[in-house]
C-alpha cells in the first residue's frame, strides 16, 4: 500500500478578516506528484507556506512522514521549496547557491562539491557555475532554483508556480524536465499552479481549490471527465454548461428540459427532484455534428456562428435557439463540416457524455468560472 | 533658467564649504585668527597636541562614540528586524523609538540630569552613554528599516527551507546583504555621538567630551588650536567616509 508523505488536516488560515484557507484536508502519497490548482487568490501559496512552516496555520495540523510538524521549525522539516520568483541569493554564485543547503547539513567539502556538480549536470547548467544570479536568464535562474532545492534530497519538494514567469515555450520544455526529474528522483512533489494544462501534464493527483476550499480532488482524468461542480466544469474551459430543468425519469435516464428541447442524462445515485434547475456539462470534443449527430440520444439544432482553425483542431461555435452557445472541438483531419456560417447544423451527444452538476445555487459562479 | 540654477548651485556649494575652507586656512596661519596672513606654519597643530585638556577630551569622545556606535548598530538592527513583522502595537513602538529625534536636546539632557540625581547616579563620561544611544538609535533604526528590502524576507524564507537556522541565516544572508546598511548605520551613529553636546553636557561632570570642551573654551576665547582640531576632524571624517564608500562598492 502507498504510504502517506504529507497529510493536511482541517487546515484553516485567517488573515485578519480574510479567510485565505478554509478547513481543507488532503493526503499526498509518497513519491507522487500532487498539483494544487486554482485561480489566483484561492489560497494555494498559503497552503504551501504552511506545509513549509513559513506560515502558522490558524487551525489544523500538518503531518510530514507521519510526524505532526506543528512544533517543528522549517529548517528541520526535511522539505525544500522552489519559489515563484526563485529567491536565489544575489550575493552568492550559482555554485554557492546550490551548495547552501548541503553546508547547512554539515556535509563535508568533497562530497558537497561532487553533489553540486552532479545536480548542475542534471539540470544542464554546469557551465554557469561561477556566475551570479543577476547574470542569468529567467530559464537559467529557474534551473538553479530547482537544483538548489533538489540537491538536499528533501522528502518533499514544494514548488510555487516555478514556471509562472517564463515564456510559453520554455514553460512547456521545463514541464517535461520537471516531470522527468520527479520520475528519476522518486521524491514527493507538491506543485502549485493555476494552469490547467500544466496540472494535467504533470500531476498524479490534482487538488482543485477555489476561495480557500477544495472543489474537487483526484487524478487528472477524474477531474476532466467527472467534474463535480459548475466551478470545476467551468475551470476546465472546453466544457459546455447548459442550464436545464429536471422534467422526470424514464428507464435509466433523467429527462431534462434545455429550453430548446429535451435532453437526457444517466440516472445518478442521488437523483435531483423534478422541477429542480441544474446544469448539464458536455465536453466540447464529445459533441457530434451533422450526420454523426443523428445517431446520438441527445439531439439539438444549432446555427453555426464561428469556425476557428487551430492547426490540429478546429473549434466550432454554434448557437441554440435560446442564444445558448455551444463549443465543439474536432480534429481537423476528420473532415470539415460542410455547413456555412449561419446555416443550421444538427448537434448531438451520447447519453453517457451528459454530466449532471447538482449545483443549482451556483448560477452566479458559472460566470466567475468561465 | 539654466544659468540661474548654476548660480544657485555655486552659492550652495560655497555656503557649505567656505566655512570649512576658511577654518583650514586659518589653522595654518601663524598669526592665528588675524588678517592678513603672516606665514604658513604648523604652530597651532603643535599647540593642540600639547594641550592635555583638548587631547583628553578627544580621547573621551572617541571612546564614547565607539561604544555608542556598537550599541546603536546592534540595537537598531534588532529593532528593525522585529519591526518588519506585523504585530499589534507595531506602529506605536516605532513612534516611541523615533520620538527621540524630536525631543529638544537641552530639555532631554536636563531631564536626565535630574533623573540621575534622584537615582544617585554620579556624573561621568559613561553616564552620558545611555543618552547618546537614545539620541542615535532613531537614526539607526530609520536607516536599517530603509535597508531591509522586502526581497530579503524571501531570501530568508528560501534559506530556511534549505535547512538554515536563524544564526546561519543571519551570517549567510542578512549580514552580507545588509553590510552597506550596517556600515552606514555605524558611521552615522559614530558621527552623531562624536558631535553631540547638548544632551550629554549636563551628565559629563568633569569628563568633558570634545564638543563640551570646545564650548567651554570658546566661552573664554576662540583659540586657533580649535581650528587645527576642526581641520583634523574634517580630514578624518572624509577619510572614514571614503573608506566606507570603498568597502560598500567593493562588496557589490
Ligand atoms: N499577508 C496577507 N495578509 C492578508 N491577506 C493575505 C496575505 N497573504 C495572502 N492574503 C490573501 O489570502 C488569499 C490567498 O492568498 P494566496 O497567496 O495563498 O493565493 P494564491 O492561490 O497563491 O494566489 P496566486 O495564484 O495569485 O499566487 C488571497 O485572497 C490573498 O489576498
Ligand atoms: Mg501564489
Amino acid at each position: 500500500m502507498a504510504q502517506s508523505e504529507v497529510i493536511v488536516q482541517n487546515l484553516t488560515k485567517k488573515y485578519d478578516s480574510v479567510t485565505a484557507v478554509d478547513n481543507i484536508s488532503f493526503t499526498v502519497e509518497k513519491g507522487s506528484f500532487c498539483v494544487l490548482l486554482g485561480p489566483s487568490g484561492c489560497g494555494k501559496t498559503t497552503v504551501l507556506k504552511i506545509i513549509a512552516g513559513l506560515l502558522e496555520p490558524t487551525e489544523g495540523a500538518i503531518f510530514i512522514h507521519g510526524e505532526d510538524v506543528r512544533e517543528v521549525p522549517t529548517y528541520r522539516r526535511n522539505i525544500s521549496m522552489v519559489f515563484q520568483d526563485f529567491a536565489l541569493f544575489p550575493h552568492k554564485t550559482v555554485e554557492e547557491n546550490v551548495e547552501f543547503g548541503l553546508r547547512m547539513r554539515k556535509m563535508g567539502e568533497a562530497e558537497r562539491k561532487r553533489k553540486v556538480q552532479a545536480i548542475l549536470e542534471v539540470v544542464g547548467i554546469s557551465e554557469l557555475r561561477k556566475r551570479y544570479p543577476a547574470q542569468l536568464s529567467g530559464g537559467q535562474q529557474q534551473r538553479v532554483a530547482l537544483a538548489r532545492s533538489l540537491v538536499v534530497e528533501p522528502a518533499v519538494l514544494l514548488l510555487d508556480e516555478p514556471l509562472g514567469s517564463l515564456d510559453y515555450r520554455l514553460q512547456k520544455q521545463l514541464e517535461v524536465e520537471i516531470k522527468r526529474l520527479h520520475r528519476e528522483l522518486k521524491m514527493t512533489f507538491i506543485y502549485v499552479s493555476h494552469d490547467l494544462s500544466q496540472a494535467f501534464a504533470m500531476a498524479d493527483q490534482i487538488i482543485l481549490m477555489n476561495r480557500g476550499r477544495i472543489e474537487q480532488m483526484g487524478k487528472p482524468e477524474e477531474i476532466y471527465y467527472r467534474p463535480r461542480s459548475v466551478f470545476v466544469a467551468g475551470f476546465l474551459g472546453d466544457v459546455n454548461l447548459i442550464p436545464v430543468q429536471v422534467k422526470g425519469f424514464d428507464r435509466n435516464r433523467i429527462i431534462l428540459d434545455a429550453g430548446v428541447g429535451d435532453v437526457y442524462a444517466p440516472q445518478q445515485e442521488e437523483n435531483p427532484s423534478p422541477g429542480e434547475e441544474v446544469f448539464l456539462a458536455v465536453h466540447a470534443e464529445s459533441i457530434s455534428l451533422e450526420r454523426e449527430a443523428e445517431v446520438c440520444e441527445n439531439r439539438l439544432e444549432g446555427m453555426l456562428l464561428e469556425e476557428i482553425f487551430q492547426g490540429s483542431q478546429i473549434i466550432y461555435t454554434l448557437q441554440l435557439k435560446n442564444k445558448q452557445e455551444i463549443k465543439v472541438l474536432k480534429q481537423s483531419n476528420s473532415g470539415r463540416v460542410p455547413g456555412r456560417i449561419g446555416s443550421p447544423v444538427p448537434i448531438g451527444w451520447k447519453l453517457e457524455d451528459s454530466i449532471l452538476l447538482l449545483a443549482p445555487h451556483s448560477k452566479r459562479r458559472v460566470k466567475d468560472g468561465i | 533658467m539654466e544659468k540661474l540654477l548654476r548660480i544657485y548651485l555655486t552659492v550652495l556649494i560655497l555656503f557649505i564649504y567656505l566655512p570649512i575652507f576658511s577654518l583650514t586656512v586659518f589653522s595654518f596661519n601663524s598669526g592665528g585668527l588675524t588678517f592678513p596672513f603672516k606665514e604658513l606654519s604648523l604652530e597651532w597643530y603643535v599647540k593642540l597636541l600639547q594641550s592635555p585638556k583638548l587631547m583628553e577630551a578627544v580621547y573621551r569622545s572617541l571612546k564614547l562614540a565607539l561604544v555608542t556606535m556598537i550599541l546603536t548598530t546592534v540595537l537598531s538592527f534588532m529593532t528593525a528586524y522585529a519591526l518588519r513583522e506585523r504585530f499589534r502595537g507595531r506602529l506605536f513602538i516605532f513612534y516611541l523609538f523615533i520620538l527621540g529625534i524630536v525631543i529638544p536636546g537641552i530639555t532631554y539632557g536636563l531631564g536626565t540630569a535630574l533623573f540621575y540625581q534622584t537615582l544617585g547616579i554620579k556624573k561621568s563620561l559613561w553616564a552620558a552613554l545611555p543618552v547618546h544611544v537614545i539620541w542615535t538609535l532613531p537614526f539607526g533604526i530609520l536607516i536599517m528599516l530603509a535597508g531591509f528590502d522586502p526581497k530579503i524576507q524571501t531570501y530568508e524564507a528560501a534559506a530556511k527551507t534549505l535547512g538554515g537556522n536563524n544564526w546561519a541565516i543571519f551570517r549567510e544572508i542578512l549580514l552580507p546583504l545588509l553590510f552597506p546598511t550596517i556600515l552606514g548605520t555605524a558611521l552615522f551613529a559614530f558621527t552623531l555621538s562624536y558631535n553631540e553636546s547638548e544632551r550629554g553636557i549636563f551628565l559629563l561632570g568633569t569628563d568633558n567630551t570634545i564638543p563640551a570642551e570646545i564650548l567651554a573654551q570658546l566661552s573664554a576665547r576662540a583659540t586657533p588650536e580649535l581650528y587645527a582640531l576642526g581641520t583634523l576632524s574634517t580630514v578624518f571624517s572624509i577619510l572614514l567616509l571614503g573608506l566606507t564608500g570603498w568597502l560598500v562598492l567593493r562588496k557589490s
